[in-house]
């Protein structure tokens, strides 16, 4: 996006620096994993937690999940963030950094080599997949139009030359139809949009950040309401992504291949469900389950949130973690 | 992370919210347009001003339009009086010789006689009027001639201090000669005067007109 001066001024958001955005520090910041099982929502102000909200399912007004169709319009009454907003004591305007779990069919991550794209920077490879996502993956046969990410293996934003510093590169869509009508939600609520990070995108992230062995190759399984992903991480990298969508038994499989192939010790096979776990390894597979002790240990401290009677209170879920870290890594 | 699937387009609009940069030039606009509050005040109370001024001059102008409408029938009037005021210095330098005479049969002594009164115009200025130009004197000239028995000299001259006092201001006695007459008992004497046409010829007996015309 090319900032001009003229673009600028018929942008220039009057009523919100009128109302005193101008001199506003920090924005409150959203968190909502929007899952068919579960929609858990973090409420926060710099590194505060000031709300954690279990299910937001079933508020009005609601973020609008993938599977659900266009939202109706505006909704009588408090608008969402409102609700939220109020019951963590923060002012409106909020930002927000939704985790949309998608189906299979809805969501691209694999990983490439990158001496196998015929492009050779981020900005031609990101042009070429909004052109015509064939110039890249050669098969892809979605009729639906989707937008695209380019990630390094150690999921930051790459910029320029994919020659040298990516041997490997992510490449994620999301079905741009739902991108804007997340984007007309937003607006809606009159709070701004930080990112739409895939749980699965966030969850890797932060296993690379604060569990992931730096030295041996490991495997990760996140277990989604929908989706199960396993990706083989070495190095502090992602080298291979693979998302499952019902076929447990064929992941079983994979998840062996995929230890012989590439060496991975027992007890570097992590599992981590979002929701209430439901996938059971064998037990050859020694695997570790990432939960709300790990991610407290993982995480430095307890996470508190405030509670109804200005009371802190503990939470045992891993989303809330994963949704805190969410809020402070991304905003 | 940070911007992930959020287009383009709106980031931007975001970044205008938030960005450092864009809150800066946003707080000088904003200081621009409040410093140009004062400015537009004072072009608001100007224009209001220059309008009423405008109002006004509408106004007298239609005044003026109606004085103007007004005047044309005394156009004629206006003319006939300025042919009037024209005449006035040739009425101004009139002298009113009955008046003279009066003042000098009244000054008088019985102890004198007159010969011979005279009185000319002299010093001609030329006023054009319509019509022509008329030549107005504006000294007149007045000799008196006469007699005396000779032990009343002194007769003359109270004779002539007495015309001088009812002659119009401004006037002068020219000449006072006395001379014995070779043939009889009587002293002949002569005076001038020189008579300045002011107007003022009250202390001669003229009298005002109660009633002035009023053209």
């Amino acid at each position: 996006m090319g900032y001009s001066l003229v673009h600028f001024l018929r942008h220039f958001p009057w009523k919100y620096y009128l109302c005193g955005g101008l001199f506003r520090a920090n924005e409150p910041i959203i968190a909502v994993i929007l899952s068919p099982a579960q929609s858990p929502a973090l409420v926060t102000r710099g590194r505060h937690a000031l709300w954690y909200e279990n299910d937001v399912a079933v508020m009005p007004d609601r973020p609008p999940s993938p599977e659900s169709g266009l939202e109706a319009g505006l909704c009588p009454g408090r608008s969402f963030s409102a609700r939220l907003l109020a019951r963590g004591r923060a002012k409106n305007p909020a930002r927000y950094v939704l985790l949309p779990e998608l189906a299979v069919n809805d969501f691209y991550c694999n990983v490439h080599r990158v001496d196998g794209l015929r492009e050779s920077s981020t900005e031609v490879l990101l042009e070429s997949l909004q052109e015509d996502p064939r110039q890249v993956f050669g098969a892809w046969d979605e009729p639906r139009a989707f937008r695209w990410a380019i990630l390094s293996t150690d999921l930051e934003l790459p910029h320029g030359s994919l020659d040298r510093p990516h041997s490997q590169v992510m490449i994620v869509g999301l079905p741009a139809e739902y991108c804007e009508r997340v984007e007309i939600w937003a607006e809606r609520q009159k709070a701004s949009l930080a990112a739409i990070i895939p749980p699965v995108l966030a969850c890797l992230k932060w296993f690379l950040e604060t569990l992931a062995p730096v030295a041996e190759p490991c495997v990760l399984m996140v277990e989604l309401a929908q989706v199960t992903v396993l990706a083989v991480l070495m190095e502090g990298r992602v080298i291979l992504l693979r998302q499952y969508a019902t076929e447990v038994d064929y992941l079983f499989e994979d998840l062996s291949e995929r230890v012989r192939e590439f060496a991975v010790a027992p007890g570097r096979i992590y599992l981590w469900s979002l929701g209430p776990p439901k996938l059971q390894l064998p037990d050859h597979f020694s695997a570790t389950r990432v939960t709300a002790e790990i991610m407290r240990e993982a995480s430095g401290g307890v996470f508190l949130h405030r509670k109804m009677g200005d009371t802190k209170t503990e939470t045992e879920e891993p989303a809330a973690y994963l949704l805190h870290w969410a809020a402070r890594h991304v905003a | 992370m940070k911007n992930l699937f959020v287009s383009p387009e709106r980031v931007a609009v975001q970044n205008y919210r938030t960005g450092l940069p864009f809150r800066v030039a946003a707080a000088i606009i904003l200081a621009g347009l409040v410093l140009q509050a004062p400015m537009l005040l004072s072009s608001v109370l100007t224009w209001r001003r220059y309008q009423r001024a405008q109002d006004r001059r509408e106004m007298l102008r239609a005044e003026t339009a109606n004085f103007q409408a007004q005047l044309v029938p005394l156009q004629e009037t206006k003319r006939k009086l300025q042919q009037i005021h024209q005449w006035e210095p040739i009425f101004k330098a009139r002298l009113p010789v009955s008046a003279i005479l009066a003042a000098v049969e009244k000054s008088i002594p019985d102890q004198a006689v007159l010969g011979s009164v005279s009185i000319e115009a002299d010093q001609f200025d030329r006023v054009p009027v319509t019509g022509g130009v008329y030549r107005v004197p504006t000294n007149y000239r007045l000799v008196l001639q006469g007699e005396t028995r000779p032990e009343q000299g002194e007769a003359v001259q109270v004779f002539s201090e007495t015309l001088l006092r009812r002659l119009p201001p401004g006037s002068e006695e020219i000449r006072n000669d006395r001379q014995p007459r070779a043939a009889g008992n009587y002293n002949s004497f002569v005076l001038q005067y020189s008579i300045k046409p002011n107007g003022n010829y009250f202390g001669m007996g003229v009298q005002r007109l109660a009633d002035p015309d009023p053209l």
